[in-house]
């Protein structure tokens, strides 16, 4: 038989597009993981005299994905089990109603229910490691009258609440600095400094190998890689391992985001005691402009600093020298094109909040010879 | 000073990404009230310029970069001994330039300067 056992309604970022992205399956089968064992465990108390559960026990529990509803994105959960009908009573029903309680729990500042087993709040490291930020689950059960909001900030508050490190999906830059080939180990030197350690499965050796390389061979140590993953988070987010490689590749030399990230760690007074270093908000709010933008046509740009806290992208076409100098705070870009040789010049404004703005920057770069 | 001194100019490690060298490293900062520093080629050796900049003042730079006196004129810019600081120490005058002018002037320079190569290149950290 099977029965309705939950529709939550996965909310913002990538579910707005009412689809459901593959690596979230594998959220909901830690879900179901979570609950089997909080319903043994809830079993075990009330039956102190067991040492385990009946034979059995699970069979009644088994949950499969049957549809996917808009609004958001909503997968219907229904649960299959044996029989005709289920207990009055039923174990993984209460399991996902204390689920319930400790979701709401930590999200209003109270500690997790004293009847949740505290082994199993590890098992929030895996239901909802792929959510984003901005991204959340919700749900209300019957006779309920407060949702259950799970994000990434629930998650990482509950599994603190038994631990003292929390998983999290993580996008990792830097320079792969060591490689034991036999362990299948690596480290990654993070552009924010720390080193952290990580193992890479068969299949992405070459790659791992071949950073290696890249951080031997450039002085520039320009050449950085990205490792793709779960990354192992500290009281104070920040990582401290890398507990999952899923992607590794080597990054272009003039990748904005890692240019970006590389200019967010400086500090005031980064030019011989003058200088003022780039907001992080606003080298954020670039690389978003950036990423939204269709720079296809527009060549890598080289990034700089400037004094003022702004940046300036720099091209050389033939004998053009470009820049556009940036205010971060409201997009807007200087234009520049020098001819070395010939010493003509043109110049221009260019708003990056807005489409038209990376249109006139791509056709000054691309073309500046036939800019009026 | 002849037409053929070299300025030296350190580099800012924030000013080199992959090796590529930004057209800042030739101008002004507004600290620098137009006129901006370099060591005078004939007094000091590139390697020497870099030492005194590291060491002594507890400044950081990658590297030694040069234009002549005679690419800055050609430019409008004129250049003299300033040993105010130092006694190597050298002025490139931008006094008088608006700002589209100097970002100008920064770019050719810039440009004359990687086509003469680094003069000195600190090993990496």
């Amino acid at each position: 038989m099977q029965q309705d056992f939950l529709r939550p309604r996965l909310i913002g970022g990538r579910f707005e597009e009412h689809s459901l992205p593959l690596d979230v399956l594998k959220d909901w089968a830690a879900f179901e993981e979570l609950v089997v064992e909080v319903a043994k465990d809830l079993y075990l108390q009330e039956n102190k005299d067991r040492k385990r559960v009946p034979r059995g026990f699970t069979d009644d529990f088994s949950l499969r994905l049957t549809a996917i509803e808009p609004g958001s994105t909503i997968p219907v959960l229904k649960r299959y089990f044996t029989g005709e009908m289920l207990p009055f009573s039923d174990h993984f029903t209460r399991a996902l109603a204390l689920l319930q309680a400790a979701i709401i729990a930590v999200n209003t500042g109270h500690a997790v229910p004293e009847e949740f087993p505290r082994e199993y709040l590890g098992y929030f490291n895996r239901f909802g490691s792929s959510l984003r930020e901005g991204e959340r689950i919700e749900w209300t059960l019957p006779g309920s009258d407060q949702p259950a909001v799970y994000d990434r900030a629930t998650r990482k508050k509950l599994v603190l609440t038994g631990a003292k490190s929390y998983q999290a999906a993580a996008d990792m830059r830097g320079w792969i600095t060591e490689v034991n080939a036999e362990k299948n180990t690596y480290t990654i030197k993070l552009i924010s400094g720390p080193k952290l350690s990580g193992s890479y499965p068969g299949e992405l050796a070459n790659r791992v190998i071949e950073a290696l390389r890249e951080f031997q061979r450039d002085k520039f140590q320009s050449c950085k890689a990205l490792v793709r993953g779960l990354a192992d988070f500290d009281l104070n987010d920040q990582p401290v391992k890398v507990a999952e490689t899923q992607h590794l590749e080597l990054l272009d030399l003039n990748d904005v985001a890692v240019r970006c990230e590389e200019l967010a760690q400086l500090k005031d007074g980064w030019l011989e005691g003058e200088g003022k270093a780039p907001t992080k908000e606003g080298l954020a709010a670039f690389i978003h402009t950036w990423d939204a933008a269709s720079t296809e046509l527009l060549p890598l740009p080289f990034i700089y600093p400037t004094p003022e806290g702004g940046i300036q992208m720099e091209w050389r076409q033939g004998d053009w020298e470009i820049s556009a100098e940036v205010e971060l705070e409201q997009l807007r870009a200087e234009l520049l094109a020098v001819n070395v040789t010939t010493r003509a010049s043109r110049d221009g404004e260019a708003d990056l909040s807005q489409t038209e703005g990376w249109e006139l920057l791509t056709s000054f770069v691309t073309q500046p010879e036939f800019i009026a | 000073m002849t037409a053929t001194t070299l300025l030296l100019r350190q580099i800012s490690p924030s000013f080199v990404q992959a090796g590529r060298v930004t057209s800042q490293v030739f101008h002004p900062t507004p600290k620098d009230k137009d006129l901006l520093s370099a060591y005078h080629g004939d007094l000091i050796g590139a390697e020497a310029a870099w030492s005194h900049y590291t060491l002594q003042l507890g400044l950081r730079s990658v590297g030694v970069l040069a234009i002549t006196v005679a690419e800055c004129l050609a430019e409008g810019v004129t250049c003299r001994p300033d040993p105010q600081f130092f006694p190597e120490h050298a002025v490139i005058d931008f006094t008088g330039k608006e700002k589209r002018e100097k970002k100008e002037i920064a770019s050719i320079l810039r440009d004359r300067a990687v086509a003469r190569d680094w003069l000195f290149e600190a090993a990496p950290a």
